[in-house]
């Protein structure tokens, strides 16, 4: 882990997306307190929990992050984050780990990061106070994501899927991809030729 | 002898939580909803579009809320029940228009909570917030479990189970909703309900 100097515009932006509207003003004021962390999740660790991020807020800077969980001894791929996703260590928490959680790092994964217990000024920790309250929605409403995603026509997101998310689809065995989109092998085989097509 | 707003409401967060019934965040917390709301069977508590949010208690009666999908279409999305607090979740994070709905089939009496005003409670008590992030870890497990289930379930044995908590389903829900709500095509689903 290295600190970095705030040059980081792209993060700064996706942290204020995550504030509620009534409250961005609160990284304008706090914004010179703010000490932004870089990590580097070296490729092909997997996490079963990830205490060095408790209490972070991160964000992807480039990279392939792979979560997987277990369901009656299968192992199921649920989502991936990539460059400008948001990551929190809550989903493999060791005390709330029932499913197995694990995060499988595909590629070099660099992350940006700030923890959110660190003391400063008053305008810091009222910021801090915010981003906690949406972290712990967000956790929570990333998965309501996901399942609304899979609630979408199998076809045209799968397609969809491929076409935007080639380096991922490239890193994984057909078969685990097929389970991760849900649809069989042969229609992999179909929607694979066909984001291939329009590519 | 009935019970008051602030009393079903602290009493429910008491038996989610393990916590005293009079812990003071939580009487405070209840006396903040307005209400009782009484409603009939086909109304819908808030639909989609709508500006004004507000987290939801409801103390009795049941119904179905519904998620708007990004291709136009709903999902179903769960059961309203007594002892539930509900709400739209982009509404509460960012102040975004609602993108579901909730559809009664009870009578049902709720009580609310506008979100700006449940914001400004959770940032001025914060006992109250970590009882909160508990709650939402777990709900996190809750929804890890759901989407597995999806992705999945053996989905005849999950519509068996599905059908069994949410008795009626079919009554209240189009073909459409069931079927995304399983990640399966209407055909699908026609052929599984058969």
């Amino acid at each position: 882990m290295t600190d970095q100097p705030i040059s980081t515009p792209k993060f700064l932006e996706s942290l204020r997306g995550l504030l509620h509207p009534t409250d961005r003003l609160l990284l304008q004021e706090a914004g010179p307190d703010l000490q932004v962390e870089y990590f580097t999740l070296p490729k092909g660790t997997v996490y079963t929990e990830n205490p060095m991020l408790d209490g972070h807020i991160s964000i992807v800077q480039k990279g392939i992050v792979g979560v997987s969980h277990r369901m009656e001894n299968l192992v199921n791929w649920s989502h991936f984050y990539t460059p400008g996703s948001f990551v929190f260590n809550l989903e493999i928490h060791k005390e709330l780990n029932a499913m197995d959680s694990k995060w499988h790092v595909l590629e070099d994964t660099h992350v940006y990061s700030i923890d959110t217990n660190a003391e400063g000024s008053a305008a810091l920790e009222r910021l801090m106070v915010a981003l906690k309250l949406q972290r712990s929605l967000l956790c929570s409403y990333q998965y309501q994501h996901y399942i609304n995603e899979h609630g979408l026509d199998r076809h045209d997101y799968s397609v969809k899927w491929l076409r935007s998310n080639n380096k991922v689809a490239a890193a994984l065995p057909r078969k685990e991809l097929a389970n991760f989109l849900g649809v069989s092998n042969s229609s992999l085989k179909l929607y694979l030729k066909e984001a291939l097509d329009h590519a | 002898m009935p019970r008051s707003k602030v009393e079903v409401i602290a009493g429910r967060l008491a038996e989610l939580t393990g916590l005293p019934e009079n812990f003071p965040d939580f009487l405070a917390f209840g006396a903040l909803f307005e209400g009782p709301f009484h409603f009939t069977p086909g109304e819908n508590i808030w639909g989609s579009g709508q500006k004004d949010g507000y987290v939801w208690y409801i103390q009795a009666g049941y119904g179905f809320d519904k998620v708007d999908l990004e291709d136009g279409t709903m999902m179903l999305n769960g059961m309203i029940e007594p002892g539930l607090f509900v709400c739209d979740e982009k509404n509460l994070l960012w102040g975004k228009l609602t993108g579901s709905s909730a559809k009664l089939y009870t009578h049902t009496t709720a009580y609310r909570l506008a979100t700006d005003r449940w914001r400004e409670f959770a940032y001025q008590h914060a006992d109250f917030r970590s009882v909160l992030y508990r709650i939402n870890a777990h709900f996190l497990q809750m929804r890890k479990l759901r989407l597995i289930k999806m992705k999945h379930k053996d989905k005849k044995a999950y519509w068996e189970e599905t059908k069994a908590r949410f008795p009626g389903i079919e009554l209240y829900c189009t073909q459409t909703e069931i079927a995304s709500y399983f990640g399966v095509s209407k055909s699908t689903m026609h052929r599984i309900m058969k």
